[in-house]
């Protein structure tokens, strides 16, 4: 069984931000990867956040900390970072009648959002976004759709969420406008980060948030399955709120498993490489004004390819890159392809990332790739899609 | 009895193949709709072309679960393998048994398939489908004995009273007829099989995303209808060129989900005074392009998005080149 695309540029825009960096997945691999519970040895309290070595415990507070938060849990992912959000939002709900089981969340929300609400039988009004072809959220739109809820029911809804950097266009929503009209509504306000914690700098108290979830595989440099929900001082006993139960037969008590992260949490090498990979994250995220820069430089190169046009916000504030590409698509038409031989394309030249099948629209991100390798994602488009290269930049 | 539009002609036809294709595409039914239409006068027959008779004697219920695969037969008495059926569909008069046919004349033969000029529309569905088909319906009645099914229940019945029925079935069409346990027949007049297929339309059109942001939610007559002019269908929008024009197409919904507007963009990379507009459209600058937008009421641009053809292409057209002008060479991405 072998890896097809080992030596290959990634540019799939999941997976930019959750490479690790050099040196970590040696050490990992050489140290940690012959057991799937390795964090668990030295396990006293009988769940791995508690853990003094490795320091799981201490590094759960730099990730807190490092947000702008009070309290951190490691979980499986950031969409069951979403769930422990609203199983908690949920209970209190229960407790809160003057609430409505609706939450406002925005209209560029990943699905995992969506299922998570499903899932605690949480009600979704939608803020909208603009449209094509910024498709941009507006602050004012919770505000509307918030006091809309209000006249209807005559309750607040549950909670807000936002997209921070959205997974279709890469907008960044106007987090701290948002925070600050939840906070002023007194709606609980939580920022769905996948694909910013980890990038891009972070403060969740600059946001009003009460609730941060992160993905670690997507953009902090760590293998999957990791995401953390962080929240501040005032939600933590309801979101980490440990078990209560007592069996009737048994009378067993699990007093230190959190039940809105499913008891204990992720015990092995996912976790083990983000604490490796907290050094690298933490010095990435200064250079990002940096990166995202070069980041729309290559945009616009992109641009300089006949119909060819980037979709979302200007000048482009994340990574994730979302092209409309009729271009490519006539080109291809033209030799006859159809729009999988573009992904095959790029694959036989070293590059993959690009959803196959898709060649009206592309999506990818360049984030963290050097010079070279994006002058090679470059000309593999601009050689599809039959274009010279500008005089001087051969 | 048959339902008549003006012209005397059975109303399958108004029914019609699109009527039913769009019944199966919306229940996604593995069989098509089976028309049946009965023959009493022999010359007719003769007279015209019609489906050829079965090679062998069968039963009714198994023709017709034929035909909803596509095959097609004209079957006369003879053809018939079950006696219920002679009975039910009027080939012969009851002597020994004690069964209202509602025949005033003798039947010489059932086409059997076509839905062109059929007096009952038969479908045969599962459970979900027919559950479906009732919500479509506001209610559908099933009166059945479990024996006489096909032929009497779904065919015959459907045929003297005018109202749908809902059959399911008796041992003879399970056992012989082919039929899975978890099908059902349901007989349509035509007339309700077109307004089920109204119905299904209007549900199209009020369907999907209210932001009329998702392409895939609009009803296939219109997709295909932009693509006859050229336009493919993006994600979000419908895409192509008029007069060396990149445009984008975006159909905007109401708050019931009915398209109520078309807005036309048009993308131009060039500086803000490389183009000109006449009103109502206007323009905006994005960091090196600029964006052309109009918003039309579609009915004010006498565009109809079920129809399509040139007469749609000249609308855009007209709109697209008569009002953008480019003013600065070069500043094209033709």
């Amino acid at each position: 069984m072998n890896n097809r695309y080992r030596d290959h540029i990634i540019i799939n825009a999941l997976m930019r931000g959750g490479i690790l960096p050099p040196g970590v997945k040696e050490e990992l691999f050489d140290q940690w990867g012959e057991v799937g519970y390795a964090l668990c040895h030295d396990c006293l309290e009988g769940r791995s956040s508690l853990c003094g070595r490795p320091p799981v415990k201490k590094h759960l507070e730099r990730v807190a900390a490092f947000y702008g938060g009070d309290a951190a849990e490691h979980t499986f992912g950031c969409r069951t970072a979403k769930f422990a959000v609203m199983r908690a939002v949920r209970e209190w709900l229960d407790a809160n009648p003057e609430r409505t089981d609706t939450i406002v969340v925005d209209a560029n929300s990943h699905y995992s959002t969506n299922i998570a609400a499903e899932l605690n039988s949480l009600r979704v009004a939608e803020a909208p976004h603009n449209g094509y072809p910024t498709y941009s959220i507006n602050a004012a739109g919770y505000e509307e759709k918030i006091l809309e809820i209000k006249r209807e029911t005559g309750r607040l809804p549950a909670l807000a969420v936002a997209t921070h950097a959205d997974p279709y266009y890469g907008n960044l929503a106007p987090v701290e406008d948002i925070g600050r009209i939840c906070r002023e509504l007194d709606v609980p306000f939580l920022v769905n980060a996948a694909y910013t914690g980890g990038v891009i700098p972070i403060d969740m108290r600059a946001m009003n948030a009460d609730f941060l979830s992160v993905s670690a595989h997507k953009s902090m440099a760590s293998l999957a399955p990791l995401g953390y929900v962080i929240t501040t001082h005032e939600w933590s006993g309801r979101v980490f709120a440990t078990s209560a139960q007592r069996t009737q037969w048994s009378g067993r008590v699990f007093g230190k498993k959190i039940p809105n992260i499913f008891g204990c949490s992720i015990g092995g090498i996912p976790a083990i490489s983000s604490m490796l990979s907290m050094d690298h994250v933490e010095e990435r995220v200064t250079q990002w004004d940096r990166e995202i820069e070069s980041i729309n430089a290559f945009a616009r190169a992109m641009e300089e390819i006949p119909d060819i046009m980037l979709l979302g916000q200007r000048p482009h504030r994340h990574h994730l890159l979302h092209f409309e590409t009729p271009g490519l698509w006539e080109a291809l038409k033209q030799q006859g392809k159809n729009g999988f031989y573009l992904s095959e394309f790029m694959i036989k030249n070293g590059v993959v990332g690009l959803h196959r099948g898709m060649s009206k629209h592309i999506k990818f991100s360049v984030y963290g790739l050097s010079q070279g390798e994006r002058d090679t994602v470059l000309n593999l488009f601009r050689e599809i899609a039959g274009a010279k290269v500008p005089a001087g930049k051969e | 009895m048959s339902i008549s539009d003006s012209s005397g002609r059975t109303t399958c036809e108004l029914a019609g193949l699109t009527a039913c294709e769009r019944i199966r595409a919306h229940l996604g039914m593995k069989h098509g709709a089976v028309g049946v239409r009965f023959i009493f006068d022999e010359q007719e027959l003769e007279s015209q072309t019609l489906p050829a008779r079965p090679d062998k004697p069968s039963w009714y219920c198994q023709m017709v679960l034929q035909a909803a695969g596509g095959k097609q037969f004209t079957a006369r008495m003879q053809d018939m393998s079950c006696p219920n059926s002679e009975l039910s569909l009027g080939f012969r008069k009851p002597r020994f048994v004690n069964i209202k046919t509602g025949f005033d004349k003798v039947t010489q033969a059932v086409v059997i398939g076509p839905l062109e000029n059929a007096d009952v529309i038969l479908l045969v569905l599962n459970n979900r489908q027919a559950m479906t088909m009732s919500i479509l319906m506001g209610g559908i009645s099933a009166e059945f004995r479990g024996e006489v099914a096909v032929c009497g229940e779904a065919t015959a019945q459907v045929y003297h009273e005018g109202l749908p029925n809902l059959s399911f079935l008796c041992n003879g069409a399970r056992m012989f007829g082919g039929y899975k346990d978890s099908e059902v027949v349901l007989g349509l007049p035509p007339i309700a099989a077109e307004k089920v297929a109204e119905r299904i339309m209007a549900l199209q059109k009020a369907g999907g995303a209210l932001c009329g942001c998702v392409v895939s939610d609009l009803p296939r007559e219109i997709i295909e209808n932009f693509k006859t002019i050229g336009f493919e269908k993006g994600s979000d929008y419908f895409f192509g060129k008029l007069c060396g024009w990149s445009v984008r197409i975006y159909l905007d919904k109401d708050d019931t989900g009915r398209i109520k507007n078309i807005t036309l963009y048009v993308l131009e990379k060039a500086p803000l005074d490389g183009v000109l507009v006449k009103p109502p459209f206007s323009t905006r600058e994005r960091e090196g392009w600029v964006d052309i937008v109009a918003t039309f009421d579609t009915q004010s641009i006498g565009a109809d998005l079920y129809s399509g053809g040139d007469k749609l292409r000249n609308t855009f057209t007209e709109l697209i080149c008569n009002y953008i002008i480019r003013t600065q060479e070069g500043a094209s991405q033709k």
